[in-house]
């Protein structure tokens, strides 16, 4: 499990990322993390692996402390960034190096995904292009087995046939014992795959709720036609016309529009707070 | 499993240091080479100034290599994000910024400027050539010394570890800063010690130079000329045997501070 208690963090002291933001995170869920570019979605990821330490308050995974860098704590973690940075040598060689370090790591699953990614195993990382540098790395992040899996912007870049795959493995991979934090602003490309929302804004968590919860408080639906005030609580242009979301009183969940959700969570925190709290 | 250091994760981190970095390596031991059998042909020995400068400038270019680039988010990340300690991430790139780097230099040393050398000019510039048990035997004679070469080692371990800070300090231009900083080091060394010898024997005539060794980690004796009318007059001083031993443990703490320090630095390190 991931606890955060209290967390502040800055850049520097007059832009404050986060101010005593909490948060838990348990095993066998799939979070989506969202917010506006600049929010912080990045830095709460390098948090909680250990790349950046906090000003104040805790960040603990497993009852370890990310900051302390111990190999055991390593071991069950991966993250790929957004910017994908790999050495020159074949994918192949890039998996045999690496992936000794990770006790749970499976080559004959790496050899599988890249094939299904259309990734040729004998050739340069370095002579690949972005999109074919981050099935590589995708690759070797879900082969890894690691409990704890952290993507940052995963489908930047990647073709549209890709995202399909990526989804697919991603969701034959998961497991009750693992936990995956996606950091995206392309909801679209996930939205099959997130079991949590985590809307982060203004230095805070403004929507934490499982996907089940929204489908059973809102209905969202689209409309060519102006919506009748009232009924609606939240409405936004898009390009089928106009996208509302209302409130769910049969109870029975349908399908979260999750573009319209965040916006929702951006715009009228409080209103969501209070149905999705009752 | 052992949180600080476990020789397993050890001699994986090396070996991948190793497959990421070969080529690199290689290339730069080419051009030492090359440019060993170049001054051992045209400089008829390879000069022992030039060797030392070489030393420590591809010390610090390997340094360089070993440990990421900051200034890349993706590459850095990916090496903090290594499950091995920073203990072993550190001591994997002194192996090989020291203890591989000097074998293999030595090693180099010794082959090209003698025996690539000698077979060069065998064969293509045959005139005037020494025996080659005389070449050999020489070389050994060059190399018994090792006192003294002990005290170049020593002058790596300080430029790296003032390497190391930079590279872990700074995100960019860090062989630059590297350079300065190290150059400014050497000259406030140079200052102090030149007003301390002052000091010590307060000479009645004026300092000119100083002759004899810096007092430095390996000689506690120093020396120096002073013109007395219009006379140049050299002396030498020498510590007794404590204080040279003093001196020397000075060094080696001020070395084991400068690497405790990068240590903490890259244990420190964010993104």
């Amino acid at each position: 499990m991931i606890k955060i208690k209290g967390l502040t963090f800055w850049y520097s002291k007059r832009n404050l990322v986060f101010e005593n933001l909490s948060l838990q995170l348990k095993e066998g869920h799939i979070y989506g993390l969202l917010g506006k570019n600049g929010v912080g979605k990045t830095t709460l990821l390098k948090l909680i692996t250990g790349l950046s330490f906090p000003k104040s308050g805790e960040v603990i995974v497993d009852d370890a402390i990310p900051g302390n860098r111990q190999p055991v704590f390593l071991s069950g973690i991966f993250l790929v960034p957004e910017e994908v940075s790999l050495p020159s040598m074949t994918a192949m060689k890039f998996a045999k190096t690496y992936g000794c370090f990770y006790p749970s790591f499976d080559l004959v699953q790496f050899k599988e995904f890249l094939e299904r990614f259309e990734v040729k195993s004998d050739q340069k990382l370095s002579g690949m292009s972005l999109g074919q540098k981050k099935k590589a790395l995708l690759s070797f992040a879900l082969a890894s087995n690691t409990r704890y899996l952290f993507l940052d912007e995963p489908t930047n870049g990647l073709d549209i046939p890709s995202k399909a795959v990526f989804r697919s493995i991603l969701a034959s991979s998961f497991s009750e014992d693992k936990t995956i934090i996606l950091s995206t602003h392309q909801v679209r490309d996930l939205q099959s795959l997130i079991d949590t929302v985590i809307v982060l804004e203004n230095r805070k968590i403004i929507l934490n709720q499982s996907l089940d919860r929204v489908a059973q408080k809102f209905t969202f639906g689209h409309s060519l036609l102006a919506p009748v005030s009232g009924e609606v609580l939240f409405s936004t242009n898009s390009e089928m016309g106009q996208t509302m979301m209302t409130l769910n009183h049969s109870g029975i969940p349908g399908n979260v529009d999750l573009e319209t959700l965040f916006s929702a969570s951006i715009n009228i925190p409080e209103q969501l707070s209070a149905v999705l709290d009752n | 499993m052992n949180h600080n250091f476990n020789f397993n994760r050890f001699w994986l981190l090396v070996k991948r240091q190793w497959t990421e970095n070969k080529i690199i390596y290689t290339i730069i031991w080419g051009l030492v080479s090359s440019g060993m059998v170049f001054l051992g042909i045209f400089f008829d020995k390879f000069d022992n100034a030039a060797g030392i400068f070489l030393y420590f400038l591809v010390g610090a270019v390997i340094t360089m290599a070993t440990f990421p680039r900051w200034s890349d988010f993706g590459r850095s990340a990916g090496y903090i994000l290594i499950p091995a300690s920073v203990t072993e991430k550190f001591l994997c790139g002194l192996f090989y910024g020291i203890v591989l780097y000097t074998l293999v230099f030595c090693l180099t040393y010794f082959i090209m400027t003698y025996l690539v050398t000698y077979a060069i000019v065998f064969f293509f510039f045959s005139n005037n050539l020494l025996p080659f048990h005389e070449v050999i035997t020489n070389a050994i004679n060059d190399i018994r010394p090792l006192r003294s070469y002990f005290v170049y080692f020593l002058t790596l371990m300080f430029a790296q570890s003032v390497c190391l800070i930079c590279i872990i300090r700074f995100k960019k231009n860090q062989l630059l800063i590297f350079f300065l900083v190290f150059l400014a080091i050497v000259f406030l060394y140079g200052i102090g010690m030149h007003k301390l010898m002052t000091e010590i024997v307060n000479p009645k005539g004026i300092i000119i130079r100083t002759p004899g060794p810096f007092l430095s980690v390996m000689t506690p004796d120093f020396g120096y000329s002073k013109d007395i009318n219009n006379q140049y007059v050299d002396e030498f001083f020498s510590f007794t045997k404590l204080i040279g031993n003093f001196n020397r443990w000075i060094w080696f703490a001020v070395f084991a501070m400068l690497y405790l320090s990068a240590w903490f630095r890259l244990k420190e390190r964010e993104l």
